[in-house]
């Protein structure tokens, strides 16, 4: 501080200007000032307005009594020294100093410190002026303000008022100085001595080179003492006689001050004008420039006035002001004044544009944009929004790439929002985020980094446009605008997230995007966001419930898929989902998502994974809801199935229905699920050929699963399993068990054919019969019937039930005429049971049908039905063979020989016919029995009843018998019993009259014997043709038991040829060595060895079987026995070491003859 | 009563020196037989068929002695060492008795079980196809005597017996061979001559055969007057040949 100056105490807050002279001397006085308030020294260039808020005191006690001693060395000086060139000096000091004794106002040429004008100080005493809320450096205190309050007219009047206004001169300044309380005269005593003193001066020395000073002066004191008229006439003396005063400026800006305020514009103008001239040398320039803009403004000069404001901000900026700055408040309320009355001029002139033109005709500024601003907060001030909004629109526009215009552009957003103009706030905020956007031009110009302001206020923007079009989407006034808004608050939405992908913010504003997605049902990109959201940032609040929401949109997305999307929007549900449980495996729904996965796996048929994913579930959240673990149960159960892992299928299977609820829909299904399990368990042990452990499977089927639709299968291939087995009684056991349970099975007739045959293989051979009869009752396919039938009919056989076997095959060929060959063959069997059972008649019609159906079979007859017929045909002309051999030629011969041949010729007819076969067998079989024929008819002739002539009556007497009457009359006993009718016992009673045939006399016997032999001889003849016509068959290849027969019945007749015994060699008795030895007829010098010659070994002997038919008996009727042997004992040995030698036999031709 | 005319129309017929017909394949070595005429010694040349022998079992010795025995008889003897537990020796001679009984079931099931235990001895198999022969079992009886013929091949028990077994079967061609192969081994065996002239005879109408045959047989049974008949029969069957 320069302790030099002089101080002014002023009224901090006073709502009037004070201007105070106050006139001191401080010559050789030490002043203490002391600041008790305000915030600095005045500088050099202080201004008055500056020394408001400083209240000075001027201490005096040590000084007390300098003054007084002073003026009394000016006067004894001026009284006591003649008039000399120091006496204007004297009396100049003289009065200086009685005018400082009464104001203590410095001066000795000193520069005066003196509030020129209480103009400046006017802005700040109304209400303050408001900053821009707009941010920045020096706006950030201002940020939480309160809103401002309007002002109305009156205010900028008020304004003028006192921005305007100068201090009255001595007639308004009452107010006392201190120490003159109690207005007395001699308070007013020195200052009037004082003038007196300088008009003496003036008038004694009117060349006193400091008379300008001495002017000066002196109307100060006219000033202090309130006699206003007077110093100004003073002052015009000055300004006239000393143009170039040093106190010129001062002068004249007194002078200016006094016209202005008694509104002598014009005066007021001319004398501002004068010091302007001057220049910034003076120390009045700026605010002479300052008042002389008012001075326009008061004559509505405004244009005037603006260059003059204008000259004044750019003297400041050439003097290196900074209007950011705010360190000197002093300097920055009084350029914000300058600004104010700008505003002012500028809104008188026609708002922002005639600050544009402004500019256009006078030149650019640096400051534009603080004048722009200034305008447009006066107009905020006033609540004139659309011309403030206009103001900083206009400057905005005209420099965009301006630092201020991003803040300005949020003020106008502001403004808007003030005014209440939602619309036009929405569109300010639109350009906004346009025009700073991060990818906007602007940031060419500009780092981000280094306008974090900015960044902030675009962010704000962003997500205010966001937010705003999300809820105007989510609440549209009208329908129709939905999409517009959904397509706006996308577009920020990423604009946002563009702009600044890795704030703390952008999650959440991702998340709102895939919200709003998702409102929009935009599922695939919700999705997409969703994700984004929850994967793509560092963990935040929101990150799992972003997850959730990822897989809900997915799912979303799914419900709306096309058929050919449907799959891979499948694969992100699954993706999405599995992602989300193993970043968030503790999120509420982290369960529900991950069984709804499993099952989506399941459904993609990706059952690996579907298996893993519920296999995790299980594991990982037992205490997740039934329903969840129910459904991952599931899934592992299906996929198992699907990858073939039958037993843990199985396993899934009953855990799904231990969780489920009795009476839940799903059970049916489910059993029938696990049924299957099992069931496949079966079907792979029987594919490794483990039968049992297939049964088991199959069988568990039943106790698991029992009402299972598998189970009717199951059971059948169980008891598939048990027949491989050969458990054949429990086959039985689950092959019936199938027939009860399910009566109208399909299957059925299978079981029937099952069961049909585990019977008979277990032996059980009538039950088994018994299934075959029902196999055939239960086909519909011929071939089937036909096969069980005869294989029922066969298993009766086979267990002795010839009734049954009758039965069935009966049925056969009452159902079956063809093929012919197997009816043939059936029949064949039923005549063989018939004629087992010996019913002949039965038989024997059986065999009929055999030869009809053969003979009218045509092309369907083969070797085998001409067989069968054959053999029939065969027993059928045996049988009329037996009828023929039974009639007897008896007397009356003639009726009884009619009879006989007329059955013969029956015969001849059977047995030729018999040829037509063709078979060797029955061929043999025919020639045996027409030889037989014929032997027969010769040998009963033969044996025919001899004719009888006469009979004798005979009266029996007491003791005769019947063989004593017999011999007798010489007849036959038998032909006695016979005319007589005796039984068999032939008792005869004494006194009966029996009849005794008289026969032939022996002439005529011998006769009659001849005459038959004539008769009989032929036919034997015959036989004997026949039957060696059997042997030729040999030369075709035909040998059978027909032909030995015949050879034996050869060998009775004619033995020489044909009883022909070959000889057995006999059983071997020794194991060490066989001998075989003969005796013949030595050679001479052999005769002496003989038979048995060798002691240790038996001689070899040969025996006979048995006797060969005598052939004497060649005749006799004892047909049908068999000779045994026909050869005579041979004499040949034979024997085996010392065992007893066997008898050889000779083999000899069965004649066996029926 | 007629005659019938298989009557022998001679007593004596002229005995000629035949040449037997070999049958190929029957027997590997070809036997030829001189007979001497009537009465006497038959003089036969035999070459004994060891080596074309099937494969017998080692303790099998087929020995044989041709034409005459030691002690001058018209026979032959054929030996072998039958290496066999005391009881099964015991066990074939129960069989042996049983089977001259007629208990053919019997001597089949102990036969059987000393065949499995001591297979390489012929008289087993012959006795258990001579059983199953009469009991009608034709098959199993033929697979018996084959085994034999495999020990001791031709012999002529087995052979004869096998051969029988086949005429009754019809087997006509078969059973010669079976009988030719007796003879190439053993001429002098005659059941084969009459048996192989029988079936000529009767079956194969080889009546020349048949008469060779019979008359082999004859020579060496000249008591047995029904042959002499046979002859007789067949040469007036031949015209008097």
């Amino acid at each position: 501080m320069n302790p030099m100056h002089s101080t002014i105490d002023e009224k901090r807050c006073s709502p009037e200007p004070v201007l105070r002279l106050t006139w001191l001397r401080v010559a050789a006085i030490v002043l203490l000032i002391m600041v008790t308030s305000g915030c600095g020294a005045m500088g050099e260039k202080g201004t008055i307005g500056g020394l408001r808020h400083r209240t000075i005191k001027i201490e005096k006690a040590e000084i007390e009594g300098g003054l007084d001693k002073a003026m009394e060395s000016y006067r004894r000086f001026l009284e006591e020294t003649p008039d000399s060139a120091l006496s204007p000096e004297a009396i100049r000091r003289l009065a200086d100093l009685k005018i400082e004794k009464e104001y203590g106002t410095l001066t000795d040429g000193q520069r005066p410190v003196r509030s020129a004008t209480a103009g400046l100080e006017a802005p700040n005493t109304g209400t303050p002026v408001k900053t821009m809320p707009i941010g920045g450096a020096e706006g950030s205190e201002d940020k939480n303000r309160p809103a401002p309050a309007p002002l109305k007219d009156k205010a900028d009047a008020e304004f003028e008022k006192q921005a305007t206004r100068s201090r009255p001169l001595p007639e308004t300044a009452a107010e006392p100085l201190p120490g003159t309380e109690g207005g007395d005269d001699l308070a007013k005593a020195g200052p009037l001595e004082a003038i007196e003193l300088y008009n003496r001066l003036l008038s004694k020395y009117p060349l006193y080179d400091r008379n300008d000073q001495v002017l000066y002066q002196m109307s100060r004191a006219y000033e202090e003492l309130g006699r206003i008229d007077e110093a100004m006439a003073v002052t015009e003396r000055l300004v006239r006689e000393y143009p170039n005063s040093r106190y010129i400026d001062e002068v004249q800006f007194r002078r200016a001050e006094f016209f202005f305020t008694r509104r002598k514009y014009l005066d007021a103008e001319d004398a501002y004008k004068s010091i302007v001239r001057i220049g910034p040398g003076s120390y009045y320039y700026e605010l002479a420039l300052y008042k002389l803009g008012w001075t326009f403004y008061k004559q509505e000069l405004y244009e005037e006035a603006q260059h003059r404001f204008i000259a004044l901000l750019d003297h400041k900026v050439s003097i290196g002001y900074d209007f950011d700055q705010t360190e000197d408040e002093q300097e920055r309320k009084r350029t914000a004044d300058t600004f104010r009355v700008i505003s002012l001029g500028f809104s008188n002139l026609g708002g922002a544009q005639s600050v544009v033109d402004f500019f256009e005709q006078n030149g650019s500024r640096s400051y534009e944009n603080n004048v722009y601003q200034n305008l447009a907060e006066f107009y905020f001030d006033k609540r004139r929004y659309a011309d403030a909004a206009a103001s900083y629109t206009a400057f905005v526009e005209r420099n965009p790439f301006h630092k201020k215009s991003p803040n300005f552009h949020m003020r106008i957003i502001e403004i808007h929002t003030a005014g209440g103009f939602p619309t036009l706030v929405l569109e300010a905020k639109k350009s906004f985020a346009s025009t700073y956007g991060l990818h906007a031009e602007y940031w060419r110009y500009f780092d981000p980094k280094d306008r974090p302001d900015v960044i902030s206020l675009l962010k704000t923007n962003l997500t205010d446009l966001a937010n705003h079009y999300h809820a105007s989407y989510q609440k549209p006034r009208k329908p129709a605008d939905k999409p517009g808004h959904f397509k706006e608050a996308l577009h920020w939405y990423r604009e946002f997230l563009v702009s600044f992908p890795k704030e703390p913010e952008s999650p959440g504003i991702n998340f709102q995007m895939a919200d709003l997605l998702l409102q929009n049902k935009s599922y695939a990109q919700a999705a997409v966001e969703y994700e984004k959201t929850a994967y793509q940032y560092p963990d935040h609040a929101k990150s799992s419930e972003a997850g959730y929401a990822a897989v809900y949109s997915h799912r979303k997305h799914l419900e709306t898929a096309t058929k050919e999307t449907k799959e891979a929007v499948k694969r992100d549900v699954v993706r999405s989902s599995m992602a989300f449980v193993e970043k968030f495996p503790k999120h509420e729904k982290a369960a529900i998502v991950l069984g709804a996965a499993a099952e989506d796996l399941y459904t993609m048929q990706e059952f690996e994974k579907a298996l893993a994913a519920g296999t995790r579930l299980i594991e990982q959240y037992p205490g997740a809801e039934k329903d969840i673990v129910r459904t991952a149960w599931l899934v592992r159960a299906h996929s198992s199935y699907e990858l073939q892992h039958y037993g843990e299928a199985e396993k899934g299977y009953a855990q799904v229905l231990a969780l489920l609820p009795a009476g839940d829909k799903s059970r049916e299904g489910l059993v029938d699920n696990l049924a299957a399990a099992i069931y496949k368990q079966g079907e792979e042990a029987n594919a490794a050929q483990d039968y049992q452990a297939a049964a088991d499977h199959f069988l568990r089927v039943g106790r698991m699963a029992p009402t299972s639709k598998i189970r009717v299968n199951a059971e059948y291939d169980a008891a598939v399993a048990l027949i491989q087995l050969k458990e054949w009684k429990r086959a039985a056991v689950v092959l019936t068990g199938f027939r009860k349970m399910f009566p109208k099975h399909e299957l059925l007739p299978e079981v029937t054919k099952k069961i049909a045959y585990v019977y008979k293989e277990d032996g059980q051979l009538s039950m088994a019969a018994r299934e075959f009869e029902r196999i055939e009752t239960e086909s519909g396919d011929e071939s089937i019937r036909k096969d069980a039938l005869l294989t029922a009919a066969e298993l009766y056989e086979q267990a002795k039930d010839q009734a049954g076997a009758l039965t069935v095959y009966r049925r056969y060929v009452g159902y079956f005429p063809k093929p012919v060959d197997v009816h043939l063959e059936t029949r064949n069997k039923i005549a063989n049971i018939l004629k087992a059972k010996n019913d002949r008649p039965a038989y024997l019609e059986e065999l009929r049908q055999i030869v009809a159906i053969d003979a009218a079979a045509g092309k369907e007859r083969t070797p085998r039905t001409r067989y069968l017929a054959g053999m029939g045909a065969l027993v059928l002309a045996e049988n009329d063979f037996a009828d023929f051999k039974a009639v007897r030629l008896v007397r009356p011969v003639k009726r009884s020989l009619k009879k006989k041949q007329k059955l013969m010729k029956k015969n001849i007819r059977s047995f030729n016919k018999l040829l037509d076969y063709e078979m060797g067998e029955v061929t043999a079989a025919a020639t045996f029995y027409l030889a037989e024929i014929y032997t027969h008819f010769s040998k009963a002739l033969m044996n025919s009843e001899r004719p009888v002539l006469t009979f004798d009556v005979h009266k029996v007497q007491p003791g005769e018998t019947l063989s004593g009457i017999a011999k007798q009359y010489e007849a036959d006993i038998g032909r006695i019993a016979r005319e007589n009718n005796l039984n068999k016992s032939r008792v005869i009673v004494a006194g009966k009259k029996l009849k005794i045939p008289r026969g032939l006399n022996p002439l005529e016997l011998e006769q009659y014997e001849l005459a038959l032999e004539e008769q009989a001889y032929p036919f034997e003849e015959k036989g004997i043709e026949v039957h060696e016509s059997n042997l030729k068959l040999i030369g075709q290849g035909v040998y059978n038991e027909w032909i030995d027969k015949s050879l034996q019945k050869l060998a009775v007749f004619m033995p020489a040829r044909y009883a022909k015994p070959e000889e057995r060699s006999g059983i071997v008795a020794s194991l060490e060595s066989y001998l075989y030895a003969i005796e013949r007829p030595a050679p001479p010098e052999a005769a002496a060895s003989g038979p048995g010659a060798e002691g240790s070994t038996a001689a070899p002997s040969e025996e006979p079987d048995g006797p060969l038919e005598n052939p004497g008996a060649a005749n006799s009727p004892q047909v049908g026995k068999a000779p045994e042997t026909a050869s005579e004992p041979p004499s040949p040995v034979a024997g085996v070491g010392q065992n007893p030698p066997e008898k050889p036999k000779e083999e000899v031709p069965n004649a066996t003859a029926q | 009563m007629r005659q019938r005319n298989d009557a022998p129309q001679t007593e004596k017929a002229d005995m000629k020196i035949l040449k037997v017909k070999h049958i190929a394949g029957c027997v590997a070595a070809a036997a030829i037989i001189i007979m001497a005429n009537g009465c006497g010694t038959t003089k036969s040349v035999q070459k004994v068929p060891e080596a074309t022998a099937p494969v017998a079992a080692p303790e099998t010795v087929k020995e044989t002695l041709p034409g005459r025995l030691p002690d001058g008889r018209d026979g032959f003897i054929i030996t072998e060492t039958a290496k066999m537990s005391a009881a099964d020796r015991r066990a074939f001679q129960e069989a042996v008795t049983l089977l001259n009984t007629g208990t053919y079931a019997q001597a089949i099931e102990i036969l059987e079980k000393i065949t499995a235990n001591a297979p390489g001895v012929t008289a087993p198999y012959i006795n258990l196809g001579i059983a199953y022969a009469r009991t009608d079992k034709g098959e199993a009886a033929e697979a018996q005597f084959k085994k034999a013929l495999e020990l001791v091949p031709g012999h002529p028990v087995a052979s004869n017996e096998c051969g029988l077994l086949y005429r009754k079967k019809g087997r006509f061609d078969e059973a010669r061979a079976m009988y030719e192969q007796a003879l190439a081994a053993y001429p002098n065996y005659y059941p084969a001559h009459r048996n192989l002239g029988i079936l000529c005879d009767l079956y194969l109408n080889d009546l020349e055969s048949a008469m060779a045959h019979y008359k082999v047989y004859t020579q060496a049974m000249p008591k047995d007057d029904k042959v002499k008949l046979w002859i007789a029969d067949l040469q007036a069957r031949m015209g008097g040949k």
